[in-house]
């Protein structure tokens, strides 16, 4: 069999319809970037996730008025705990000056706050940050603590959009793949209808299956290539477009985990192939049905 | 060559069969008119011969080979082994008369240099040496009809089947494209022609198979196109 023939064959039958075939690479390359994104928005939550959780301490704020006895008692019960990887004690003193720091641009808050106060308070750092719980429980009823905080909980907001994000962005690049596999077997359809005739006569004189079909599910499964190409374009157009201008800040501050090129390329094998796999698809499917052997 | 046992064939679209246990044996080199009216049959048993349908019930045996256990995969080389002659021609527009039998053979993966080595010759079989240059619609139908039969023939098949192969031809012309089918028959090839034309079939004395409403009525050696005729 001639290769190049054939490819030239399937690069013709492109262009023989050229609109219907940009119609299906382009809804090809928007699902396809859909699904990049989605996939990006995942790995970078989670990343998000593990920075945070390393940083974060529960914080134990005392009642005002402790006894030194009730003090130890917290101690103890923290130093008991195998969970706990180490605890800092902050005065009411060490608080204020804290607070002085923390607020110095803030001059008409630092006013109303005096040394007492704010309250006494132990941070803890726990080995697994997801057993927050269990420390919890343990101080939570101890007559000195006033209030467990865990941090995480502030985050939650911030991962539950996250989270939002990327099931919406799955279902939109559903909706599209399917979008873009209608268009492929519509374009293959297309195709093998008009040229009806030379399959016609290939399939009387004996050609094979194989020979007769394979110009036109390349050019189905060439779509979905440079479908897939668009879309990797698309998103590496995104980023310089969106992330490196409108997040720029908080990649600095390392807040967020920049994306990072490499990052966008790392999903191209992936999305090359399921632009690939339903193309294909879609193609032996139409030829199935309409292109008799 | 090719025998055909108990055969019928229903289409679900109709009440009565196409073809209603036909019996015919066809031997090796032998050339046979199918004859009958519109609807008798003759292009449902053509198609047999060639796998595009499946009978019903009974046998096909073409060239050896059980027709009703032949895999799908096989069916190209059966295909390869039978040329295939129709009334419309079907030539593509687009391409030049040589190009239209090269094309017959590079799609079932002939060497090029067979290629460029066959058409001319096949061409000159049928009397068309000198136009392999022209394309379909700058020749006459009895041209065009020839370039069909290069095309099927290119391949050296051991059958030719012919549907009607003069059916949009004037007398003329006819008898010319009967005589190179007698021709290509003289090689050894099987042929098979189904055909409305009268004249024909009683000036070449050849076998007659006649088929009405799907049965065999007549299986003449030396026929005529029809009784009283």
């Amino acid at each position: 069999m001639r290769i190049r023939q054939v490819a030239s064959e399937a690069f013709l039958g492109l262009r023989r319809n050229l609109v219907m075939s940009l119609a299906a690479v382009l809804t090809v390359a928007v699902s396809l970037t859909f699904v990049g994104t989605a996939l990006l928005v995942r790995e970078t939550a989670q990343e998000i996730q593990d920075i945070f959780y390393t940083q974060i301490e529960i914080s134990i704020f005392l009642q005002d008025d402790v006894t030194p006895a009730q003090r130890t008692e917290v101690t103890d019960v923290l130093a008991g705990l195998p969970l706990v990887e180490n605890v800092i004690y902050e005065s009411k003193a060490e608080a204020f000056r804290r607070s002085q720091k923390q607020f110095a641009d803030q001059p008409d808050l630092l006013a109303n706050i005096t040394e007492d106060a704010l309250p006494e308070s132990y941070r803890v750092k726990l080995r697994d940050p997801t057993q927050y719980e269990v420390v919890a429980s343990a101080v939570r009823d101890l007559p000195a603590v006033d209030e467990v905080v865990d941090y995480r909980k502030f985050l939650q907001p911030l991962f539950t959009t996250l989270n939002g994000l990327r099931t919406a962005a799955f279902y939109i690049a559903a909706v599209q793949l399917v979008a873009a596999t209608l268009l492929i077997a519509n374009t293959v359809r297309v195709t093998a209808f008009s040229r009806r005739r030379e399959t016609g006569v290939m399939r009387l004189v004996g050609a094979t299956r194989m020979y007769i079909q394979l110009p036109f599910l390349l050019e189905g499964v060439l779509a979905g290539v440079l479908g897939a190409a668009l879309g990797v374009g698309l998103m590496l157009l995104g980023k310089a477009l969106l992330l490196d201008r409108g997040l720029r800040p908080l990649f600095f501050e390392g807040i967020i985990p920049s994306i990072s090129v490499s990052d966008i390329l790392g999903q191209a094998p992936f999305l090359l192939l399921i632009g690939v796999v339903i193309s294909g698809l879609a193609s032996l499917l139409t030829l199935q049905r309409y292109l008799r052997v | 060559m090719i025998r055909l046992e108990h055969v019928s064939k229903s289409y679900p679209t109709s009440t009565r069969p196409a073809l209603d246990d036909v019996d015919v044996e066809i031997e090796k080199g032998e050339f046979v008119f199918l004859v009958g009216s519109s609807g008798s049959g003759k292009s449902t048993f053509l198609r047999l011969l060639l796998k595009e349908e499946v009978p019903t019930g009974g046998k096909v045996h073409v060239a050896g080979k059980d027709l009703t256990r032949l895999s799908h995969w096989k069916v190209p080389a059966l295909r390869r082994s039978i040329g295939c002659v129709f009334q419309d021609f079907r030539l593509l527009p687009n391409k030049t008369v040589s190009q239209n039998v090269a094309f017959a053979l590079e799609v079932i993966g002939k060497p090029r240099h067979t290629v460029t080595k066959v058409v001319p010759e096949v061409l000159e079989l049928v009397g068309l040496d000198g136009k392999g240059d022209r394309m379909p619609d700058e020749l006459s139908g009895g041209e065009q009809q020839r370039v069909a039969i290069a095309r099927a023939f290119a391949n050296k098949p051991m059958i030719l089947i012919a549907d009607e192969p003069t059916g949009n031809l004037d007398p003329g012309t006819s008898v010319g494209i009967m005589k190179l089918l007698d021709r290509i028959n003289r090689t050894g090839t099987t042929v098979v022609m189904a055909t409305h034309d009268a004249a024909i079939v009683d000036s070449m004395r050849r076998r007659v198979v006649e088929l009405a409403e799907g049965r065999v009525v007549r299986d003449q050696t030396r026929g005529v196109y029809g009784y009283g005729a």
